[in-house]
């Protein structure tokens, strides 16, 4: 269903636009009275762009409609005059006094759409990125807690089968059952949004039942969109239908699945609040590679102290394919823990020497937001003269914006990475960890930024390897704490 | 969009939305009809945005007194983010 036009600058085009983003609304699910907002707010923004950003002349720009589980993005992407919409603030006052409506267009914006976010690319323009959510009735408005908190009987024995998208209410309720309302995936409390998500086929999953039908176990992989690899996630099982061996029965089921599928890799996001996950991974040679400080909002878990601050994940990595020997750049910064991490996947590296790199004329990067978790992450395609400078601006449109950490994933392949690393450690990122084919099947170095206060006594991690790995980013954290905070 | 003239009051019934190229048209109408008056049928429209607004604003201030009929529900929710229900009150008929 995602969707790029490239639009010619004319008023013309103002209310086709428009409509379509009206019926874009609809289709994803939102209401008749939300996409209208959306549609004003596009027919805002493509007014504004044709007027100011063009000024009646020739010009061509872009919009991109993405429709995500749980939300539309549009992004509009225009190389007209330079704007600063900071210094085009609409004030009712100006209105009355001198008939100045300046920055009502921009006003509007803001208020239809869950999330505004503008972003000055320099030499490559400038981009508008405009969210809005689609809401889903909660499983709570379809059952009552009574309803959801009745434990399966005892069974004789378990079925398991991968997943449809019929299953998704059952899915829903046993997270319900299990964890209450402290799963840190929102979207598992909503069917619908997973009935879509299976629908789209961007998850495999398996569902084990007792022999009178009834839903104790679910756990899924999700495919990544820029790689053949997938998470897994959402493991739960009933607590009457514990130690009965159906978490192994579904994580060796999800491995067939992934095999089959020709998935090259999977990987875990353990939270840090316990070791539980960790283990489980450990338990099924999953390698700790990474650990992303501050990955997601904070959230109670019964029974362990969180320290009321954002949760981390350690990044655990299972190969699906053999992997032996890599010739990559390794910073040298980072050469012992990245050799070590390697050496923990059972792969040997080479260092490669720096030998001819030129910097492109063009900096590329692209940059994946999720306003729900409050992060984002930077993935860095090419390195040009501006790279720096360009991360730099990044980080503060983001920061501004409420995003709460950032990381950036260097490519090991590419020579700029070796080359950019202390100077992104001198801007305030610190070490993260390996992040194996996360993108277009390749490794990347991953770098982080946190905004908020981190206590690592709240981090529990299970690995050796995963030990290390916190050592380290803690001493780094150390050391850029003021550097993140005033950025 | 559809118009009738009753000496100096301009009857318009918009068959799009209420933006930018709806208000140049009628801007256009403007210069060769001598308007002391206007009626604006929205009935159609989906969507009033920032510029329809602005408009409405100055041509009541210039003394033209332009009234606007069945206006989408989206109007009074832009009304209220840019803080003008209340003196768009007297623009939008009963």
């Amino acid at each position: 269903m995602d969707t790029t036009l490239k639009l010619k600058s004319d008023l013309r085009i103002i209310e086709p636009v428009t409509d379509f983003s009206y019926k874009f609304g609809l289709n994803a699910g939102l209401t008749k009275e939300e996409a209208t907002k959306l549609a004003l707010a596009i027919d805002e923004l493509v007014t504004d762009i044709v007027l100011f950003a063009y000024k009646n002349e020739k010009g061509e720009f872009e919009i991109s409609f993405n429709l995500t589980d749980d939300s539309i993005e549009i992004i509009v992407h225009e190389l007209g005059e330079p704007f600063d919409p900071n210094k085009h603030k609409y004030d009712v006052k100006k209105v009355i006094e001198k008939n100045d409506f300046e920055g009502a267009g921009l006003r509007l914006i803001e208020n239809l759409v869950d999330n505004f976010l503008f972003i000055n690319k320099g030499a490559g323009g400038k981009e508008f990125r405009i969210v809005k959510n689609i809401k889903f009735p909660h499983i709570t408005e379809l059952f009552t807690h009574e309803e959801m908190q009745v434990e399966p009987a005892k069974a004789v024995s378990y079925t398991l089968s991968r997943v449809t998208p019929k299953d998704a209410e059952d899915i829903s309720k046993l997270i319900y059952r299990v964890y209450g309302y402290t799963y840190p995936k929102e979207e598992m409390y909503y069917p619908e949004k997973i009935r879509r998500i299976l629908e789209k086929g961007e998850k495999y999953a398996v569902i084990v039942r007792t022999d009178k039908g009834e839903a104790v176990g679910y756990f899924a992989i999700i495919r990544s969109t820029d790689s053949k690899i997938g998470e897994v996630g959402e493991a739960v099982v009933s607590r009457e239908h514990r130690g009965k061996g159906i978490m192994t029965m579904m994580m060796k089921a999800l491995i067939d699945i992934a095999k089959e599928k020709g998935l090259l890799g999977l990987f875990g996001e353990a939270v840090t609040v316990h070791t539980v996950s960790q283990r489980v991974n450990a338990k099924y040679g999953f390698k700790t590679t990474a650990l992303l400080v501050g990955f997601f909002p904070h959230v109670e878990y019964k029974g362990f102290e969180t320290g009321q601050q954002r949760i981390s994940v350690v990044i655990d990595f299972l190969p699906l394919t053999e992997r032996n020997d890599l010739e990559i750049y390794i910073p040298k910064r980072y050469k012992k823990i990245i050799k070590e991490i390697y050496k923990n996947m059972g792969i040997n590296i080479k260092d490669k020497r720096v030998t001819d790199f030129t910097v492109k004329e063009k900096t590329i990067i692209q940059m994946n937001i999720s306003f729900k978790y409050g992060q984002a992450v930077l993935v860095v395609k090419s390195f040009g003269n501006d790279f720096i400078h360009r991360v730099q601006e990044k980080v503060k449109t983001l920061k501004k914006k409420g995003i709460k950490a950032v990381y950036i994933d260097l490519p090991v392949e590419n020579a700029g990475t070796k080359i950019f690393t202390d100077q992104l450690f001198d801007l305030g990122f610190v070490f993260a960890g390996i992040m194996p084919l996360f993108h277009h099947q390749k490794d990347y170095l991953r770098m982080q930024m946190v905004f908020e206060d981190i206590n690592f006594k709240y981090i529990n991690v299970y690995s050796d390897m995963a030990h290390k790995i916190k050592n380290k980013v803690s001493r780094e954290f150390k050391w850029n704490t003021q550097k993140m905070k005033s950025i | 969009m559809e118009y009738t003239k009753d000496e100096k009051h301009l009857k318009i019934k918009l068959n799009s939305d209420f933006n930018i190229v709806a208000v140049r048209k009628i801007e256009n109408l403007l210069k060769v009809e001598e308007t002391e008056e206007i009626d604006i049928d929205l009935s159609e429209s989906k969507i009033v945005d920032s510029e329809a607004i602005k408009f409405i604003y100055l041509k009541n201030k210039e003394g033209i007194r332009t009234t606007i009929h069945h206006p989408p529900e989206i109007l009074y929710e832009a009304l209220r983010i840019l803080e003008l229900q209340d003196i768009f009150k007297k623009f939008i008929a009963e």
